[in-house]
């Protein structure tokens, strides 16, 4: 078991009242698996993915990570976490617009223990497997959107994590380039690596292995 | 992919070598991307810096010629210079049987214990008759101990010695700007014809420092009677002057000195222009000056006809003057650099505001709060060391141009050149911590998901 979290609790405060957004979630993740979490918009899925992927506390709960705690993590170790354990995929890819691909797959080595060199060996390699050996030094912006997201999951790859969080990768994508990622994920899963990826198309969660809907903050 | 066989820490020294180079690039790279409001940003501080650069270099300049004049005059002398009187004050000089500074008085103070040796001497102002045209030298007699006490090089021969002024010996000593004026005439053995006399050249000075002509320092001298009142202060330069023994000028009415024209009706003898008193030291010279001040108002029956120029105390005006004007100055540059600092800092805000999604990228794929805040404190630092540095380089091209115009000396020392530096850094540093330390609070996932 990767991941087990139970009874996970998240309400956001605003200033007019509190909104309950996840109502006791259990989710277990077993190792090498390719899980897709599906809702309608607004029903809690991105927030259960940056729970996952460390970036945000819920109100209340506990997820266990290889049985280790990570809510109970400081902010260090979630960091570190972050920069070697799991990798975030954007559906809004988040390419940083002044640096080469190269750069872009390289940033996360800048927070992580892997030695200089062997980041770029790993960043190579990632590019490569994406399919993007010819665009090392190109600038974000000369590339296509398909080719940006690749850019992304190479950098997600480059820091060969435990586990992969997606979060509607093929939203602003085109059908064509959607099938292209999911291709890849699923080759990235073969692979050993395991993949979590929110999406509201049924189309798109049907190409994981197992698919789990999220209703009313509830898991189903 | 075990995750819990990596080490908890990445500080290896390697690493953070790679952590910076990066970082540096970044920065660098963002400050390129907006060439033009980087630099709009920057010239707060590079004027803030110029002028701070082209104003210490404008006073050190100063300073270092004060203190250079100052030096030269001696830390441990005395002098007592007779005053120009006019002619309302001669009749009261006359009426209080006041001759003006005499060797007389110069003979008193060998018995006070703390002066070591004294000098006289009395300027003239009746040129050579055998001169070449357009040349002015300054004639002055004067005992052996002035070249003792102002410590004279000679280039050649010999400086005026004791046997020159008891025997009343026909010699003079040239320097070395009027003996190279002079040419064939101005070299030793030659003899220089003053009125009917002619006297030997025995020695010519070696050359002195400092510019030609008669170099003048306007300092402020407060008078026993509390009025402050601006007096000259005349640095002999001695490269122009002809030096002969005191007393064996030929025809001595004659002789006009800057006193009185008139000789003291008991011994004859002319005013001295000056009397030179070297102190054994230096902090008896406050003590010994107030002793001086008495004992020559009692000699001259309480008409002060003279006035008592103590370098020490020139010094340490000077030096208060200085200090003065540093602190305005630092007043000036430090509120220059504030208002440069807001620029850095609103520059830095609106770079944070544009760069937020690569805040919470960076947030996601690892960066420590830390890492955030190093990255633009650093940015903030390289923009206002970069106006530091552009700032610096003006504030020379500043000063020089302005030393150039005016004539003023300009002092250029390391600090004047790494301190501006270290302000520019400082600057950086005061105004990037606010908003480096909003991009480090910053909420990953609202600067990820904030609309662009």
């Amino acid at each position: 078991m990767l991941i087990s979290a139970r009874n996970i609790n998240h309400q956001y405060n605003h200033g007019s009242g509190c909104l309950q957004v996840l109502q006791g979630v259990d989710l277990d993740i077993e190792e090498k698996d390719f899980l897709a979490i599906m809702g309608s918009s607004g029903s809690g899925k991105s927030t259960l993915l940056h729970i996952l992927g460390c970036l945000l506390k819920p109100t209340s709960g506990t997820c266990f990570l290889r049985g280790r705690d990570i809510l109970q993590l400081q902010e260090k170790e979630l960091a570190q976490l972050r920069a070697e354990t799991i990798a975030h995929v954007f559906q809004q890819f988040h390419l940083l617009p002044t640096m080469t691909v190269l750069e872009n797959v390289l940033l996360p080595s800048l927070y992580n223990s892997i030695p200089p060199q062997q980041a770029e060996a790993e960043a190579r390699r990632a590019i490569q497997q994406v399919g993007l050996e010819q665009r090392l030094r190109h600038k974000p912006n000369e590339l296509s959107g398909g080719e940006m997201q690749r850019v992304a999951i190479a950098r997600a790859l480059a820091v060969k994590p435990d586990l992969i969080l997606a979060d509607e990768p093929t939203g602003n994508l085109d059908q064509d380039s959607s099938q292209e990622i999911l291709t890849l994920f699923r080759e990235i899963n073969q692979q050993g690596c395991t993949l979590v990826m929110v999406t509201h198309d049924p189309e798109i969660a049907g190409q994981a292995r197992s698919t789990r809907y999220l209703r009313n903050g509830n898991l189903q | 992919m075990a995750i819990f066989n990596k080490p908890v820490s990445n500080k290896q020294g390697y690493k953070q070598g790679y952590q910076i180079r990066a970082l540096l690039k970044t920065a660098c790279l963002s400050l390129l991307q907006q060439k033009l409001r980087s630099l709009l940003s920057i010239l707060g501080i590079v004027c803030g810096i110029m002028a701070v650069v082209a104003v210490i270099a404008i006073g050190e300049g100063a300073e270092q010629e004060t203190m250079r004049h100052i030096k030269q005059m001696g830390i441990t002398n005395i002098y007592i210079r007779a005053d120009q009187l006019t002619e309302e004050q001669q009749q009261r000089a006359k009426q209080h049987h006041s001759a003006g500074l005499q060797n007389s008085d110069r003979e008193r103070l060998r018995t006070n214990p703390f002066i070591r040796r004294t000098a006289g001497t009395r300027e003239r102002t009746r040129n050579l008759t055998d001169l070449p045209q357009g040349l002015h030298p300054q004639l002055m007699e004067c005992t052996a101990s002035y070249g003792d006490i102002l410590g004279i090089q000679m280039a050649l021969g010999r400086f005026i010695s004791e046997t020159d002024t008891v025997r009343h010996h026909q010699v003079c000593v040239l320097g070395s700007q009027i003996a190279a004026d002079m040419g064939r005439k101005g070299q030793l053995g030659q003899e220089i014809r003053i009125g009917e006399q002619l006297s030997l050249v025995v020695g010519i000075l070696a050359r002195q420092d400092g510019e030609d002509g008669q170099e003048e320092l306007k300092t402020k001298q407060t008078k026993k009677t509390e009025i402050t009142k601006v007096t000259k202060v005349t640095i002999q330069n001695l490269n122009n002057i002809i030096f002969f023994p005191l007393d064996t000028v030929a025809g001595k009415t004659e002789a006009i000195t800057t006193t009185a024209t008139t000789a003291d009706p008991l011994t004859g003898q002319l005013p001295l222009t000056e009397i030179l008193v070297e102190v054994k030291q230096a902090d008896q010279v406050k003590p010994c000056a107030a002793l001086l001040r008495r004992s020559l108002h009692k000699a001259h029956n309480g008409f002060d006809d003279f006035q008592l120029i103590i370098p020490l105390e020139l010094l340490a005006q000077a030096r208060k003057i200085q200090g003065i004007f540093n602190l305005v100055f630092a007043i000036i540059g430090a509120i220059t650099l504030f208002v440069g600092g807001i620029g850095i800092m609103n520059i830095m805000l609106a770079n944070i505001s544009e760069r937020i999604h690569e805040i919470g990228l960076r947030r996601a794929v690892g960066a420590r709060p830390e890492h955030i805040l190093i990255q633009f404190l650093g940015e903030a630092v390289l923009l206002t060391l970069i106006g530091g540095i552009i700032g610096i380089l003006c504030g020379v091209l500043l000063a020089s141009f302005l030393g150039r115009l005016t004539g003023w000396p300009i002092g250029f020392s390391l600090p004047v050149l790494l301190l501006p530096l270290a302000i520019s850094v400082m600057t950086g540093l005061f105004f990037g911590i606010y908003p480096a330390r909003k991009a480090a609070a910053m909420d990953p996932i609202q600067a990820l998901g904030s609309p662009s």
